[in-house]
């Protein structure tokens, strides 16, 4: 009898428990479909078409991507680091101005600057029309080199994504101490020695997250790689799927494009080891930049400029300028209509992004469960997957269930009735909770780490149930971090493309697959105004970004 | 019926090997204000927590006013236990101003019982004026009064204060400690704080419970704590002493100073022993009968007393130190000194093992 009533009291206990994670546990569940399905398509034997794929394509991709993860990594190693150390320990003449501006690149997508670099440099541009004339060049020669080419592809990836590298050695770089440099010079270090003895050890492990960050972005690109003809597992996955409809083959690549992803976490955790990020400790001094000589300083202004220059300025001049000429033909009621479309689209995955993780988080809040930590772990690992993994992880599944209630509706009513969930918005909302919930549930966790748990206490000792106290204390006190996190998946669900172009509905456009169109059928300076909508939305994050960095400098 | 009690409470944590609190036993009763005394990691903030209903215990139970709230299945939620909580960081909500931080516990009161409420409690606590300021904008003791007062505006039977005067520095702490004990008198609630400061517990407390591992070593008023100690940690807790190790025998107890008399029948010849003598335990005498002689090691002038330490030579030709305080106008040579132990102030504990299974108070 003792016995039943207290088996009885466990299980309510657990079902108490149980009670109040499950709403998370489904949401996490329901975010880690994709993956699974991935994952679950290498138990099953493969078709025809893989066999094609593997003998005649694989190899291609493979080499291709390594390339291009060589090429771009090494790149944007360079200039982020070089540039990050010259702003922070040299004065120069504009130092304060290219600090900043050195971020600004993140906010032009990868394919937009390839478009507007391939329509910059095409036979018919304004620079080459002039060099014919006035140099009477020969006419059919590229002049420098063919863009269009896995090394094309290298540079422009490396022009826009080195902002990572960047902004991470810089935070880095502002937060190291001065005694460790000052200990180098006393110990007769030149700033250069300090610079590959000292500096670039210690900031390894930041480096090496804003290299592998870089190199995620590579894998994930489609528009940029389609656009200049190098052929990688994100061509071959539209290709399975577009042009030869074979769902596993597609599924499959996908699958070695996820063995990718993981294989650089695991490196980068490798190397990382117990490496800390921060150095910061209480006796913490700011470095005191050094004035060069003034052929030096320069020069220093100069290289800065460089990036500045070829990934911003005259990208996005140039596409100011075709905006110009061509806003007559392109901007009409079906633009405007588009650009609400990716507006509200983008509106409504930050708002369900943001909403989700708040429910994580606050119920992660109240519980000590295991189970959920490691979940929302897993949950938060969509950002690391490639548009197009997520894509067809989330079409296979969404398909079988349209075919399912199809064929239900179909018995029902005798008639054709079709259900279109795998190419609707809600798919596509779907599919961009999956890949960008992560970048809003950090920004929200660090919101949630900054609200002490005495203040939670204090609540519920006065009363207040935990309903109450998320409405009246965290919403208000999250403000920040939920509007800021909400941002973040605005701008990034405004710029995806190859996510975008397999789940949307028929005729469904955004800016973003607009731009990839008109570029597609080689008529890029149509695409400019559609491409300068998400640049100058991603501005705002960028110029946050900047904000932080130096908000941060002037606290320390 | 008291207030609280708590029956054999404990809680050990998952991955702890060791219980942070094992098997507390102890109560308290309506009006008292009661410390719970220990060293970080003595179990005394998860003790605390347990009674206000952040921690369920893993066995034991809690009762309220002679009602289950924790344990033997039961668990009721902190915001349905009516306990009163002042954290160590205060806890105001930074986004509320004062006036809404004390009516945020007050939302079942129609508004103008709440403003009545407010108000009172802000002139109880000497804050009035500040209704309209933010959190940010208040010292630290202006913090601390908002947040008892904000504690104390539902009415609750009980308030616990998580280290209520930790962050407060020494020269403000007096006048801080007299300030709460009279707060908390005038408005007749119950008290229970937790402190690692000997004199907040002293000076507060009607009575203090001394915790050490999670155990509750001795519960007593502050008197009973510094007079009889049950062993030497609480002994050495509460102020200087001198820890002799001594033998009971038929005619007294023998120490390494030769034989002191014991009055108390309770110990067994042959029993193992501690005395506690404070250092204000000494007489000063002018010549060496009967008395111990004892090389001046060191002394120091405290102002309401001279502290010294002295050599004193041991029955086995050794020597050990005493300390031992005289008032500042008796004097004795440069370097010797007489001295002789008070019969009536010498406290006989259990012998030196460090934690008695039957140590209660």
């Amino acid at each position: 009898m003792e016995i039943r009533k207290e088996l009885h009291r466990r299980l309510r206990r657990y079902a108490g428990r149980l009670k109040s994670i499950l709403p998370t546990l489904i949401i996490t569940f329901i975010i880690l479909v994709p993956l699974l399905v991935v994952t679950f398509e290498f138990t099953r034997p493969p078709t025809e078409i893989w066999h094609h794929f593997t003998s005649v394509l694989l190899p291609g991709y493979f080499q291709n991507t390594l390339l291009l993860l060589a090429g771009v990594g090494a790149g944007t190693f360079i200039i982020g680091t070089g540039t990050a150390w010259l702003v922070s320990m040299y004065r120069f003449p504009g130092r304060q101005f290219l600090a900043w501006a050195l971020v600004m690149p993140i906010a032009i997508p990868a394919y937009i600057n390839g478009y507007t670099w391939a329509g910059m440099l095409d036979y018919t541009s304004p620079l080459y029309t002039f060099l014919r004339e006035r140099y009477a060049l020969d006419t059919g020669a590229y002049l420098f080199f063919d863009l269009l080419s896995p090394t094309g592809v290298i540079i422009i990836f490396t022009l826009s994504l080195y902002p990572y590298v960047y902004l991470i050695c810089r935070a880095f770089f502002m937060s190291q101490s001065a005694a460790m440099l000052e200990t180098a010079s006393s110990l007769g270090h030149s700033p250069v020695r300090s610079f590959f003895r000292i500096a670039l050890p210690m900031a390894r492990p930041a480096i090496v997250a804003g290299v592998t960050l870089v190199m995620m972005e590579v894998l994930n690109d489609y528009g940029l790689v389609q656009y200049f003809g190098v052929d990688t597992f994100t061509t071959g996955i539209f290709s399975a799927w577009f042009s030869f409809g074979d769902r596993s083959t597609a599924l499959r690549l996908a699958g070695w494009l996820l063995v990718m992803v993981l294989a650089l976490i695991i490196l980068e955790r490798l190397q990382r080891g117990k490496a800390r990020f921060d150095v910061t400790g209480a006796t913490y001094r700011p470095v005191r930049r050094r004035q060069p000589e003034k052929s030096r300083a320069l020069m220093m202004s100069l290289l800065c400029s460089v990036p500045v220059f070829l990934g911003f300025i005259l990208p996005f001049l140039t596409l100011l300028n075709w905006t110009v000429q061509t806003f007559d033909g392109v901007v009409d009621f079906s633009f405007v209509r588009l650009t609400a479309n990716s507006f509200l689209l983008a509106a409504g995955a930050s708002f369900t992004g943001m909403a989700v993780a708040l429910l994580i988080l606050f119920s992660l809040r109240y519980s000590g469960s295991k189970i959920l930590y490691f979940l929302s772990r897993a949950a938060t690992m969509g950002y690391a997957l490639p548009g197009a993994v997520v894509a067809i992880g989330i079409l296979i599944p969404l398909l079988a269930v349209d075919s399912l209630v199809g064929n239900l509706l179909q018995q029902m009513h005798q008639g054709s009735l079709r259900l279109m969930i795998s190419s609707s918005v809600f798919a596509l909302i779907y599919a961009y909770l999956v890949r960008f919930m992560a970048v809003g549930y950090n920004n929200l966790e660090a919101g949630y780490d900054r609200i002490s748990s005495s203040i939670d206490e204090s609540a519920a000792s006065l009363g207040s149930s935990r309903k109450r106290t998320l409405r009246e204390l965290h919403l208000p006190l999250l403000k920040g971090a939920l509007l800021g996190g909400g941002l973040l998946i605005f701008v990034d669900v405004l710029k995806e493309l190859p996510l975008t172009l397999i789940l949307r509905p028929f005729n469904f456009d955004t800016l973003a697959t607009r731009a990839y169109e008109y570029a597609s059928d080689e008529r890029v300076a149509q695409s400019a105004p559609a491409a300068l909508i998400v640049i100058l939305t991603g501005m705002i994050p960028a110029f946050f970004m900047n904000m932080i960095l130096t908000k941060t400098n002037a606290r320390l | 019926m008291s207030l609280l009690r708590l029956h054999k409470l404990s809680k050990k944590f998952p991955g702890s090997r060791v219980p942070a609190v094992d098997q507390v036993s102890l109560s308290l009763e309506r009006g008292e204000i009661l410390a719970l005394l220990g060293e970080s990691g003595s179990g005394k903030t998860t003790l605390l927590r347990m009674i206000a209903g952040f921690e369920t215990p893993t066995s034991g139970e809690v009762f309220i006013d002679g009602r289950l709230v924790a344990g033997n299945g039961v668990f009721m939620e902190a915001e349905r236990r009516g306990i009163g909580v002042v954290f160590q960081d205060y806890a105001l909500f930074p986004h509320l101003r004062v006036r809404e931080n004390m009516e945020f516990g007050l939302k079942h009161l129609p508004a103008k019982e709440r403003k009545e409420r407010t108000e009172w409690m802000m002139e109880l606590t000497g804050t009035s004026g500040m209704q309209e300021r933010y959190p940010h904008e208040l010292s630290g003791g202006q913090k601390q009064r908002i947040a008892l007062a904000r504690a104390m505006a539902p009415g609750p039977d009980l308030i616990l204060f998580d280290e209520p005067f930790s962050s407060i520095d020494s020269m403000r702490k007096n006048q801080m400690r007299k300030e709460i004990k009279a707060i908390i008198n005038k408005s007749g609630t119950t008290a229970l704080f937790i402190t690692h400061d000997t004199k907040d517990a002293m000076a507060m407390a009607d009575r203090i419970c001394m915790l050490k591992k999670g155990k509750n070593i001795q519960t007593g008023t502050p008197y009973q704590l510094y007079n009889t100690p049950v062993n030497s940690y609480v002994a050495s807790s509460f102020g200087k002493t001198n820890l002799i190790s001594a033998e009971v025998t038929g005619g007294g107890l023998k120490t390494a100073f030769g034989v002191l008399p014991l009055k108390e029948t309770k110990w067994r010849a042959g029993e193992k022993v501690t005395l506690s003598v404070r250092p204000e335990s000494f007489i000063l005498e002018s010549n060496r009968n009967g008395c111990l002689c004892g090389e001046i090691t060191d002394r120091s002038f405290m102002g309401e007393f001279n502290e010294l330490v002295c050599e004193v030579p041991t029955g086995n030709g050794g020597k050990e130190e005493l300390v031992v305080r005289i008032a500042p106008g008796k004097s004795c040579s440069e370097n010797q000194c007489f001295i002789r132990i008070s019969e009536s102030m010498i406290h006989v504990m259990r012998g030196n093992e460090e934690e008695p299974d039957s140590a209660r108070g």
